[in-house]
């Protein structure tokens, strides 16, 4: 299962595009995958034959699981194990794979001899085992520190015993003051009700709010505002929209004077464009902007790549094709990838403003509000003119308020002064 | 009490019912002029007559039919075939009438087949089967197979006074090899409950019939070496006592299934199942089985041993699960 970006886990395997003794040629696609962020072919790495898929369709494994097993074709069909059925993939435990494996426990015609390799069953735990663990609390890591005396250091349910009469009584645990690391307490969780619909949610839907959580608990996320007066581009933009989308191919739209202004900005304040690193700021060298984009099941990132090297227009193009692609979920692992700063422009649906949060591991970022005809004071006469509320979320362990302020400022200016 | 042999108790057996219930009555080949071709009827024309001693011609299935007649009509026969592989002979009647007549028609068939069974004494593939599974697997059936005289005695007891039909089998190596203190007085052992033969908390052998003596052989060796091994005897083979095996399945996490039938779709597929299903939590090692090999049993003593499980194959299976 490849890395689609940094933040993600897992995949879900939606199609094989082969199967088991067909030839695949380097490059080809093999599978089809969705994840949270992108849904994509994935191709072969090398030429073979496909000997055996590992992981069936609907199922989830992480990133780096072994899901198929291309070779010269020496496997005989008539060794293929059935993969796992579509859902296994969830009992995944999040400790070493390998060390759950239950393999070839045949048991041999005759007697053998005390397994010759040791450590070769050491990891297999009967159900006997597991289940006298879950009795006495015993966790995982405690369990496989048990000597075994079965056959390849095997650990048995008499083995298991002996040390719980052996071993020394635990001290409680301390640390009073730690949260549970399990969950809320349950008078915070909802019970579900009768007549309640129960939706499940995507795997794009889960990937977001375990990002959302981890955001809020990883950094100290904070918002300031500012209102900017849009007449200029709104005037602009009327009188070349048009024109614009005949010369250039694409419509003219709100987003990439914003990004152009950002990128300006980001510039003058390399500060936003970096993420923390232990006690260390990496400050980037190259801008490489997010672009949200709302889908009907969740919202997805595509990423305007090196925006610091491009102009107006080339914004605006990048910007299109990216939108376009998440719509029609073309996007490319390579397209999600890499975002050094972020904007969100839920203004495109109404609303005044918002708090957005800091897609990790950014450290900041710019949410749009709709354009909207206000009544503003100009040159201390009452004007009608369009205004946009922009809201900067930023990290404030490393940017304190004045800082985001000037930052605001300077993207409102580089709007409010916009020429072409 | 008298020590008696199992083929003893199972003529006693026979003997007891016969004097206590005139409806009781016994069919088969040789039985009679000659006692039966392993002499368990020796006796039993002289003191009970033609009538209740019956010669047959060699035809199972006609006379399988007439005794289930018989019991149709208010008898209780007993049936004696020479070999438990003849019943394949009259399996149709057996199968087909005497398994489904009280489901279908509300009557019952009381009738004992009996069936020598099994091998080991160089019979070849035609007199030493053991076709148990045949009929484990026919609900209207009930399937017993003791292991020892004072079980052979009771077990027939009960066989003959259900009014159900039921497959006896009575393994011919046990015949004059087994021998125990029956007692004297009336006592039956009930069928649908096994027995636990040897106590032991580190694995459980679940057998039945002669595999039971070579099992108790096996765990002698082994409880020399520390090792506690719990047998249990089945005794009725259907229906099974599952509550019996279980509970020794789950107190040991161990579990050896063993028969001297073949393996393959034997009555040791169902009981591992069983364990499998209801008793997977408390498994320390997987279920292990012992069986024939899947081969027509030899003539050839060489080859007939190599084939038939025994004292030390268990030994060898108990030690590999121990070990696991």
């Amino acid at each position: 299962m490849p890395q689609m970006g940094e933040s993600l886990s897992e995949g879900t395997i939606t199609k094989w595009l082969k199967k088991p003794g067909e030839r695949i040629e380097r490059d080809e696609p093999l599978f089809e995958i969705t994840t949270d962020k992108v849904d994509t072919e994935v191709p072969a790495p090398v030429s073979g034959i496909l000997e055996r898929i590992l992981v069936n369709e609907g199922v989830t494994v992480g990133v780096g699981t072994t899901v198929a097993e291309i070779g010269d074709g020496a496997v005989a069909a008539t060794t293929a194990s059935p993969p796992p059925a579509a859902g296994a993939g969830h009992f995944r435990s999040s400790h070493e794979p390998t060390t759950f494996q239950r393999r070839g426990a045949q048991p041999p015609a005759a007697p053998a001899p005390a397994a010759s390799s040791s450590g070769e069953k050491r990891g297999q735990l009967s159900p006997a085992v597991l289940s006298l663990a879950a009795e006495s609390r015993l966790d995982i890591q405690e369990l496989l520190e048990i000597p075994g005396s079965g056959a390849g250091g095997r650990i048995s349910r008499r083995d298991v015993e002996r040390y719980l009469r052996e071993r020394p009584v635990r001290r409680e645990s301390p640390a009073p003051l730690q949260r549970a690391p399990e969950g809320p307490p349950s008078h915070y969780l909802y019970q579900p009700e009768p007549g309640d619909k129960l939706v499940s949610m995507s795997p794009m839907r889960k990937q977001i709010a375990e990002h959302m959580i981890w955001s809020q608990q990883i950094s100290a996320q904070v918002t300031s505002f500012t209102e900017c007066d849009m007449h200029r581009i709104v005037r602009y933009r009327d009188e070349n929209r048009a024109r614009f989308e005949e010369t250039e191919g694409v419509p003219l739209t709100f987003l990439p004077f914003v990004a152009e202004a950002t990128v300006k900005a980001l510039k003058e304040f390399p500060i936003f464009n970096a993420s923390v690193v232990g006690d260390q700021i990496a400050l980037k060298k190259h801008i490489h902007l997010g672009v949200a984009v709302a889908l009907e099941e969740g919202l997805i990132v595509p990423v305007v790549a090196n925006a610091d090297e491009m102009n107006f227009v080339g914004l605006a193009r990048a910007i299109h094709r990216l939108a376009d692609a998440a719509r029609s979920r073309r996007l490319t692992p390579a397209d999600v990838r890499g975002a050094t700063f972020t904007i969100t422009n839920p203004g495109m649906f109404g609303g005044l403003t918002g708090t957005p949060m800091i897609a990790q591991p950014q450290v900041a970022i710019l949410g749009l509000g709709a354009v909207a005809k206000k009544p503003v004071v100009v040159d201390d006469a009452i004007a009608i003119r369009p205004i946009m509320v922009l809201a900067l979320t930023f990290d404030h362990r490393i940017i304190d308020g004045a800082t985001g302020f000037q930052f605001l400022e300077s993207i409102r200016r580089h709007l409010e002064e916009f020429e072409i | 009490m008298a020590v008696v042999t199992y083929l003893e108790a199972i003529s006693q057996a026979l003997r007891e019912e016969m004097r206590r219930d005139p409806t009781v009555f016994l069919m088969g080949e040789d039985i009679g002029v000659f006692g039966g071709a392993f002499k368990v009827t020796k006796g039993f024309l002289e003191e009970f007559g033609e009538e209740r001693v019956i010669d047959t011609p060699i035809a199972e299935s006609g006379f399988t039919g007439a005794a289930c007649g018989a019991a149709i009509m208010g008898f209780r026969p007993v049936v004696e075939f020479q070999f438990a592989d003849f019943f394949s002979c009259a399996f149709d009647q057996i199968v087909n009438f005497a398994a489904k007549c009280y489901y279908r028609w509300g009557i019952p068939v009381p009738v004992v087949f009996r069936g020598p069974s099994g091998g080991g004494f160089r019979g070849g593939p035609y007199h030493s089967q053991n076709p148990e599974a045949w009929f484990t697997h026919v609900p209207g059936l009930k399937v017993v197979q003791p292991s020892t005289p004072y079980e052979a005695k009771g077990l027939l007891k009960a066989a003959i006074r259900d009014n159900n039909p039921v497959l006896y089998f009575e393994h011919k190596h046990l015949y004059r090899r087994i021998r125990e203190d029956v007692p004297e007085e009336e006592y039956e052992v009930p069928i649908g409950v096994a027995d636990v033969k040897r106590e032991g908390r580190d694995l459980s052998i679940v057998t039945y019939g002669a595999m039971v003596h070579a099992s108790l052989e096996a765990a002698e060796h082994l409880a020399k070496e520390g090792a506690e091994v719990e047998i249990v005897d089945l005794r009725t083979l259907a229906p099974l006592d599952k509550a019996c095996f279980l509970a020794s399945v789950k107190k040991t996490g161990r579990a050896l299934v063993v028969h001297e039938a073949h393996l393959t779709s034997g009555l040791g597929g169902e009981v591992a199942s069983i364990i499998a299903e209801e008793a997977w939590e408390s498994l320390d090692a997987p279920v292990k089985r012992i069986g024939a090999l899947d081969v027509p049993i030899p003539f050839s003593p060489t080859l007939e041993d190599a084939v038939l499980p025994s004292a030390a194959k268990i030994e060898a299976g108990a030690r590999w699960l121990l070990e696991y």
